[in-house]
């Protein structure tokens, strides 16, 4: 995650705490989502960011994981068609491994 | 399984995966507010190769 994402990201959960905050993500391999959300949990892995050592432990979930709380005609016209082409289940582990952890 | 309704929603899209926009819509359905929206933060993980 870019340097400028992270400042942000941390920004807003200074100013308006982790209980009322989600991470969405909507990444295409499983090991960029799970970079991703090891950075807004545990922290920047790289070091090289605001969030290196800050452990955010933001709620985080890639969208194919809340498949449930989306209406079946907006997931059908907006999140459907990846399905086919993506490791969604490779996504979903990954993903879920950082969230168990914090 | 989290609910999303009220929630603060920050969206990291991806342009090879699932873009933003197409996140937020979801969301908005679900009753989440769109907090920040970062249409492709993920696709700049990767590298490029030299050239």
């Amino acid at each position: 995650m870019d340097l400028e994402n992270q400042a942000r990201i941390k920004a807003l959960a200074e100013k308006y705490g982790r209980e009322h905050l989600v991470v969405i993500l909507g990444g295409a391999e499983a090991e960029a989502s799970g970079l991703a959300a090891e950075t807004v949990t545990t922290g920047d892995p790289t070091y090289a960011g605001p969030l290196a050592g800050v452990q955010l432990e933001l709620p985080v979930y890639h969208i194919f994981e809340l498949q449930n709380q989306i209406t079946s005609e907006i997931w059908e016209a907006q999140i459907s068609l990846m399905e086919l082409v993506l490791d969604v289940d490779a996504i979903k582990q990954e993903v879920a491994t950082y969230r168990i952890q914090k | 399984m989290i609910d999303l309704k009220g929630k603060k929603a920050i969206v990291l899209g991806d342009r090879d995966g699932l873009p933003g926009p197409a996140i937020g819509e979801c969301l908005v359905s679900a009753g989440a507010e769109l907090f920040f929206l970062q249409p492709n933060v993920l696709s700049e993980l990767r590298q490029e190769p030299w050239t």
